[in-house]
């Protein structure tokens, strides 16, 4: 005897777990296009805090000693720590889709250019206040992709490590060497970097290539971090 | 790792899709869910109980046999010792002329046992009831008014776990609810295609005209359903037939146990593999027994994907605590709940959906099965969130068992 086939089942089933399908992606894609929306506007606070940063320094230079050097660091430990946040949340995990939207691209790059108004800041900060601190540019690429294991995570993972120890006494600004900002492609010109991970420690000292712990634990105590 | 998310995106879309299909189908048949149709008259049985070493059972289940609320005239009890080698042909005596005994001076195996008690059935119908098993008094009464329609050959029962005390009889138990859903649910859609030993009841006729059940087959009871299937038979459920099993109290016994029942089943298949698409078999071979053989497969991708994860994760961890001196305090110090909370994106929401359509499907077991959630609730969450990742383990070492034509052990 022929058996009998509910079509019509199978067909509303087909129909009924596409959408399910759809609705999940649709919720996936409108989460991170809020997740963006958020990087946003966290990268738009902390650009307004480096200006009125910035303004404190032209305060700084015009008026010489009358501003004292711990509000000034004391400004830019505060804004350390929103930059730092900001950048946890922008450093996703591997295969994260969000980092094939264009519009995650284009909050990166703003990130990236924040980075480097910042490094700047704290550079001045440093020489005008004799600070202790030290800065390092961490400088990364996609090229690292082509490695593994991915030497510009082994020394971001490394570098948040040291940033764990020596907290407010070490100040690290990543950059993306392929975001094409002029500011960005000056710099890689500058110090001449063709190999990724590259460091640039307080502006001067310059390392293509990972660092282990122990190499870069020694850099750092010749700059009185120990 | 492109390809690894798309292959996960499918294996996902087969899932929630048979899902779906069974949602509708309750939906559809919701109205005959707990009504079956009545006997106008009622017919002899047999009820056949092969037993292997059952000392501490046999005695259970030929008592739950003997109580069922069914004529006694009617009713025949056939007990087939398969050679054991412990006190049960002894406990068998005990219930003196109530039981018809077989003895087998050597062990056979379950179907020929079966078979054996199949030729010296007197009843219309025949029913198998594993030893360490045992019937509810109503049940029979329940099953018989599905003979009425010639097309039936075999109705199931709604099987039950005997004991849920431990980690694994507790899993075990939500699972066999689950089952008994997705039984009646089958049975809507002419598609049940395992008849479990625990009191599956059999026109005694189909069976002969089959020639009974496969002797060499690891899965005796999905084979003879497939074989019904194929002679143009239909196979029921009774929700309100209950009967109870033991199920494997330790892990060693359940893994045994479903590696012998998941190579039956692969086995099966590729035996009755002729019925895959074709229209001739309905639901069963145009639509169920595929899914089933792939969503195997599927099964056993995402325990690879999800070995491939764990590998990656943790040869990663390992990798970044060696970077940093093995200081360990990093890995706790940097914990950022909405940090993660963040970085959780479309996949983590498809499985938080099929989560959800899961549990909910299992909730609805536990209500059919007339089984409130209060009283299993552990086995509940254990089944949801820890045994997929267990079958998945059981499925692979089935198929890697049949690849490398392992010896298979009953």
């Amino acid at each position: 005897m022929r058996k009998k086939f509910d079509k019509s089942i199978i067909l509303s089933a087909l129909i009924i777990s596409a959408l399910i399908f759809l609705a999940g992606f649709s919720l996936g894609y409108v989460l991170n296009l809020e997740k963006i929306g958020y990087l946003e506007n966290r990268i738009g606070a902390l650009s307004d805090n480096l200006r009125d940063f910035q303004f404190q320094l032209l305060f700084f230079d015009f008026f010489g000693g009358n501003v004292s050097c711990p509000v000034l660091k004391g400004m830019l430990t505060g804004i350390a720590e929103d930059y730092e946040k900001i950048g946890s949340k922008l450093s996703a995990g591997p295969g994260d889709e969000i980092r094939d939207y264009s519009d995650f691209q284009r909050v990166l790059a703003e990130y990236y250019k924040t980075s480097i108004n910042y490094w700047l800041m704290a550079e001045k900060v440093r020489d005008s206040c004799k600070a202790k601190f030290v800065t390092i540019l961490f400088f990364i690429s996609k090229s690292c992709e082509k490695y593994t294991p991915n030497p510009c995570d082994d020394q971001a993972w490394v570098l948040t490590y040291l940033k764990q120890k020596f907290d407010g006494d070490l100040l690290i600004f990543t950059i993306s060497a392929d975001v094409d900002e002029p500011s960005i492609q000056a710099l890689k010109t500058y110090y001449n970097f063709t190999e990724f991970p590259s460091l640039v420690i307080n502006g001067k000292k310059t390392f293509s290539g990972f660092l282990p712990l122990e190499n870069l634990s020694a850099i750092l105590c010749e700059y009185g971090l120990c | 790792m492109q390809w690894l998310n798309f292959i996960n995106y499918i294996v996902w879309y087969i899932f929630v899709f048979l899902a779906v299909v069974w949602l509708l189908t309750l939906f559809r048949n919701r109205e005959n869910l707990g009504k079956g149709p009545k006997a106008g008259r009622l017919p002899s049985v047999s009820v056949l109980i092969p037993a292997y070493n059952e000392e501490r059972n046999i005695s259970r289940a030929i008592k739950s046999v003997l109580n069922l609320e069914y004529p006694k005239k009617l009713l025949e009890v056939i007990v087939i010792n398969d050679g054991s080698k412990d006190r049960t042909l002894e406990k068998i005596r005990k219930f003196g002329k109530k039981v018809k005994i077989i003895n087998n001076p050597k062990n056979r195996g379950k179907a020929y046992c079966l078979n054996q008690g199949l030729k010296h059935a007197r009843g219309e119908l025949v029913a198998c009831l594993d030893a360490d098993s045992v019937v509810s008094p109503k049940a029979l009464k329940k099953m018989v008014g599905y003979f009425e329609d010639p097309q039936i050959a075999a109705v199931t029962p709604a099987l039950k776990v005997l004991k849920k005390e431990n980690f694994w009889e507790k899993i075990q138990h939500a699972e066999y609810l689950l089952n008994i859903f997705l039984r009646k649910i089958l049975a809507f859609l002419d598609a049940v295609h395992v008849t479990p030993g625990v009191f599956t009841l059999y026109r005694k006729s189909v069976l002969l005209e089959l020639g009974g059940f496969d002797e060499k087959n690891l899965a005796e009871d999905m084979e003879i359903a497939l074989r019904i299937h194929e002679a143009g038979y239909k196979i029921e459920n009774e929700l309100k037939a209950i009967s109870y099993t033991l199920c494997p109290a330790r892990f060693k016994e359940l893994l045994k146990q479903r590696i012998r029942w998941y190579r039956g089943g692969i086995r099966n298949s590729l035996k009755y593999r002729h019925m895959f698409f074709r229209s001739k078999y309905g639901n069963l071979g145009l639509f169920f027994l595929p899914a089933n053989f792939i969503a195997t497969f599927a099964v056993i991708l995402i325990f690879f994907m999800m070995l491939n994860y764990g590998l990656v994760v943790f040869t990663d961890i390992v990798r970044k605590a060696g970077l940093v001196g093995w200081d360990l305090s990093v890995f706790l110090s940097g914990f950022d709940l909405f940090g993660y909370l963040f970085k959780l994106s479309t996949p983590f929401f498809l499985t938080v959906i099929s989560l959800f359509i899961a549990s909910w499907i299992l909730l609805k077991s536990f209500r059919i099965s007339r089984m409130p959630f209060k009283k299993n609730k552990p086995g509940y969450f254990l089944y949801l969130l820890v045994f997929p990742f267990i079958l998945t383990v059981f499925w692979t070492l089935a198929l890697l068992n049949e690849v490398f034509r392992v010896k298979a052990k009953w």
